[in-house]
């Protein structure tokens, strides 16, 4: 095994260099990212309640053909950031310091629920929620001044498209993720 | 103690070798190795309290650094090869550097868990305590890193590493 003691030798030979911060800025590190995730996650519930205030705001439970696609749209994009959260608060879950037989064992089925939410999930939500925005076009024409009909028009397209390759990649990363995971 | 009086020793004391482990799974890259040892004591920050002493102390932060190297290489596209050779001769150091390339190349061509496990082989600790890391067998462990050495041997066996 003389092959494998050289090996080890010039493993040896590495210089024990410490990490270039000091242990007061991981500290300050963790207590910001920790403040970051708590703002991200009421960002996300306050969305889900301004959109429930909007929909309320503009009275739109009076015309029930408006009301229907608006709760429909409206109600996948909460759905959506639940799910969110969800992830957020699993992942925080995950159990770093535990065998990593048993980790490997928990990212798996964190990563096959995040697969699920990007290849099941996301693409019906985001199916449902162009059909919903089409069924409410002609609404918004008669109700819209032109200008604002257009501009409702085209930002909820380009919405649609940057939103759509968002998707896209992130479901690309999370496939390579779980194909890494079955190694 | 108090958590940061903990988290202090912990991290003057740890630093080091978890920067050493971290580097074989980045190929010797130091400025990854340096945001990756970032992402294991801020784990360790906040797991603190789950640390129960039913482990050494030791065992209980290379759990979290295998753990978040193997998050971090899962979600990375190929990395290029870095070392951090010393730099004391030029031509000296040449060949160092190209030791060191072979040596992560030999490295990389193992399984996630062959990586951990010789790894932490590499950083000498005993294993059972490789087992108690891994969530393995002394046994299983023991067959393994025989395992591993015999393909790192023949790994080790090309030209710039013979050299050496």
């Amino acid at each position: 095994m003389s092959n494998y003691e050289d090996f080890k030798k010039l493993y040896r030979t590495q210089p024990l260099d410490a990490p270039d911060m000091s242990w007061e800025s991981m500290v300050k590190k963790s207590r910001f990212l920790k403040k970051k995730l708590r703002i991200t996650q009421l960002v996300l519930g306050l969305t889900i309640f301004i959109l429930t205030f909007f929909f309320f705001y503009i009275s739109a439970q009076d015309m029930l053909e408006v009301a229907i696609p608006l709760a429909i749209m409206i109600g996948v994009l909460a759905l959506r950031i639940v799910l969110e959260v969800v992830s957020m608060v699993w992942l925080q879950k995950l159990g770093y310091s535990e065998t990593v037989d048993l980790f490997r064992k928990r990212a798996g089925r964190y990563h096959s629920f995040r697969t699920a939410v990007n290849l099941v999930v996301t693409p019906v939500f985001y199916g449902t929620y162009i059909w919903q925005f089409i069924v409410l076009l002609p609404y918004f024409k008669v109700g819209l001044s032109p200008g604002f009909y257009l501009y409702v028009l085209i930002s909820g397209l380009i919405s649609l498209v940057v939103l759509g390759c968002y998707i896209g990649n992130d479901i690309r990363k999370e496939l390579r993720l779980l194909k890494s995971l079955k190694r | 103690m108090t958590k940061e009086k903990l988290f202090e020793t912990i991290y003057q004391e740890h630093a080091s070798k978890v920067m050493r482990l971290v580097l074989g799974y980045v190929k010797g890259d130091k400025e990854q190795a340096n945001d990756l040892v970032q992402d294991v004591f801020v784990k360790v920050w906040n797991n603190i309290h789950t640390f129960k002493g039913d482990s050494n102390i030791g065992t209980w932060v290379y759990r979290i650094a295998v753990n978040t190297c193997l998050m971090f290489i899962r979600s990375k596209k190929k990395l290029t090869i870095y070392t951090n050779a010393p730099t004391e001769i030029d031509q000296h150091s040449d060949e160092i550097e190209m030791q060191f390339r072979a040596m992560y190349e030999c490295i990389d061509q193992l399984g996630e868990k062959d990586r951990s496990i010789i790894l932490l082989e590499l950083q000498d600790l005993p294993q059972n305590e490789i087992a108690s890391i891994m969530g393995m067998t002394h046994e299983a462990i023991r067959t393994r890193v025989h395992r591993i050495k015999n393909i790192l041997s023949k790994c080790a066996n090309n030209e710039q590493l013979r050299r050496f």
